[in-house]
């Protein structure tokens, strides 16, 4: 069953065309990678997806047309973002932003979820007294991620969680992706990092200026020349 | 949260009740009958600045006419229970009037500044605070509805079930004032309390924070913002409308922007959405400018003249000790526990 599926996708800003008419989906269960360079519109995808880009053409998900859904309904939908920068509430304390992830529900029910995100996160049971704002980046990434995680998400979506933070911090980061994804979570996977972001995924798609120009499998793409080339430096 | 002795904690509110029953008769022994007038002007200021701390300190949406909802709450109180216009309406109706209105405005203002942010906000509520006060200024012709500048006069005191607060029965009237305003405030923190702590005050807060990781959150965040408005403004109504039937008598003049400024500067200075900070910093910023009167006294005692006008001295030095707490105590003089947490920091992270 197709999860998300996306056709004929522009993303303008005034005059600025950032996405030109994209087609993709995402499968139930699956992992999809979105790589290309800076500036190639990926992004621009990802804040279309949840509404947040002025946008045209036609969006959908678990068959349902989300042309009149609002931003705020999609987490109610089951999809959850993982924002850029990663958005955490710096000023709040590390709980609770993990229970701002689980606003659509009543607390009572969300106390299993939070012992659940502090076994995949112990760093963050030993700081959840703390302020956000004051985590290490990696932490504030894995905060970012246990968030949206507590939302009970269907499809989660990421953007570029490797951004600026050191190689060991990210491995760490997608080692708990890797565990997320055995659990059965379908993950769009927006990234620079190429080479990362498809070794997890299946599937992937490469963007260059507003378009995709290439897709395959993960693996293919791992060993197309073109690919090993421009995004993975070799 | 450490866990105290519930005895212990008993204990401690006892004895604050206690205290603050006999605060007045303290203070009237101690300082004299204006300084519980000054006490009373505390109280109210402390409902003022906890209706802003909802929209300033919870949502983080800089308000700077909030002085406007206080107008609103006191000219409906005043035009519906003067001589006026001849209409006397009972207290236990222009109290909740005035609230409901001034959360009405506060939605009027809040609806077209949905997508505004920090200096923008600004200028706009600014605007919207000198708006209202030039209403009130002339709303005198055609049809004579505020009284224009020199206002209303003689409006009717808070009563209670037929018993009006400006009579001195058991205590003098400002002793009558400060025990309902007390009650009043007590109210006002419980609400403010509750709230914090609700889904409602963590969306707040995650709209100040970040907005587009709070819509993420499945939070509505215009819905959300209209309801910090709102409620903040119904608690600056319910302080106009006390206002006006403690003092007997309302203008434009009451209402002008250093009032909002005084409000605003009671909760960055007290501690943004702390509500003891917010208290404690409205407490102060009443008291602190009319202690400094006696700064004539004082300079006349220690070298038998003045030589600095005490008017003048009295805003140099309250300005003076505005920069000084703002410039040691940045995050304001008790804030909660998780904001000191965030200055004390610098910027960590590796980005």
């Amino acid at each position: 069953m197709k999860l998300l599926e996306v056709h004929h996708l522009k993303v303008h800003y005034g005059g600025v065309n950032a996405v030109k008419g994209i087609n993709f989906h995402l499968h139930s269960g699956e992992i999809v990678a979105l790589v290309g360079a800076n500036g190639a519109g990926k992004s621009s995808t990802l804040r279309a997806i949840c509404k947040l880009a002025p946008h045209s053409g036609k969006l959908s998900f678990a068959g349902k047309d989300l042309a009149a859904v609002k931003s705020h309904d999609l987490v109610r939908m089951g999809i959850a973002l993982v924002p850029e920068g990663r958005g955490i509430f710096s000023n709040s304390s590390v709980e609770e932003n993990l229970l701002m992830g689980a606003y659509i529900y009543k607390d009572a029910q969300v106390q299993t979820d939070l012992e659940k995100m502090y076994s995949l996160f112990p760093r963050l049971k030993e700081r959840h007294q703390q302020a956000a704002g004051t985590l290490s980046g990696g932490e504030q990434q894995m905060l970012a991620l246990g968030r949206a995680l507590m939302s009970r998400p269907k499809l989660l979506l990421l953007d570029e969680p490797s951004m600026g933070l050191a190689p060991l911090v990210v491995k760490a980061i997608f080692d708990v992706l890797k565990q997320i994804a055995a659990e059965g979570m379908t993950i769009f996977l927006v990234e620079q990092n190429a080479g990362l972001a498809l070794e997890l995924s299946m599937r992937g798609y490469v963007m260059e200026s507003g378009n995709i120009v290439l897709t395959d499998s993960a693996s293919a793409l791992l060993q197309n020349p073109q690919i090993r080339a421009a995004y993975l430096g070799q | 949260m450490t866990k105290s002795n519930p005895t212990l904690k008993i204990i401690l509110y006892l004895s604050l009740g206690i205290f603050l029953l006999a605060l007045p008769y303290l203070t009237d022994f101690a300082l004299g009958r204006i300084w519980v007038r000054i006490l009373d002007f505390s109280l109210l200021y402390i409902m003022l600045a906890l209706g802003l701390n909802i929209v300033v300190g919870f949502a983080g949406l800089l308000d700077l006419g909030f002085v406007a909802f206080f107008a609103v709450g006191a000219y409906s109180y005043a035009i519906l229970g003067s001589p006026h216009l001849g209409i006397h309406l009972p207290s236990w109706l222009l109290l909740p009037i005035g609230t409901v209105l001034a959360g009405f405005f506060g939605i009027l203002l809040g609806t077209p500044t949905l997508k505004l942010r920090g200096d923008y906000l600004a200028i706009v509520t600014l605007g919207f605070g000198e708006i209202i006060r030039i209403f009130l200024n002339n709303l005198n012709a055609p049809y004579n509805i505020t009284g224009g500048p020199q206002g209303i006069n003689l409006i009717d005191p808070l009563s209670i079930g037929g018993f009006e607060l400006s009579k001195e029965v058991w205590f003098p009237a400002v002793y009558n004032y400060y025990y309902c305003f007390l009650l009043f405030v007590l109210l006002i923190i419980f609400v403010t309390h509750r709230l914090q702590y609700s889904r409602i005050g963590r969306a707040w807060v995650a709209i100040r924070e970040d907005e587009i990781a709070a819509q993420a959150m499945g939070i509505n965040t215009r819905n959300i913002k209209l309801l910090a408005f709102s409620m903040g403004a119904s608690f600056g109504g319910l302080g106009g409308g006390l206002f006006a039937g403690f003092q007997g008598f309302v203008s434009p003049e009451s209402f002008n922007l250093m009032e909002s400024v005084m409000i605003l500067c009671m909760i960055v200075l007290g501690g943004m959405g702390h509500i003891p900070g917010v208290i404690f910093g409205a407490v102060l910023l009443t008291v602190l400018p009319e202690a400094l009167r006696y700064l004539g006294d004082l300079q006349n005692h220690v070298f038998g003249k003045i030589f600095v006008d005490p008017a003048d001295l009295r805003m140099l030095v309250f300005g003076l000790a505005l920069i000084l707490v703002m410039l040691l105590r940045p995050a304001g003089l008790w804030p909660s526990p998780l904001r000191k947490q965030e200055f004390a920091t610098v910027e960590s992270g590796d980005e």
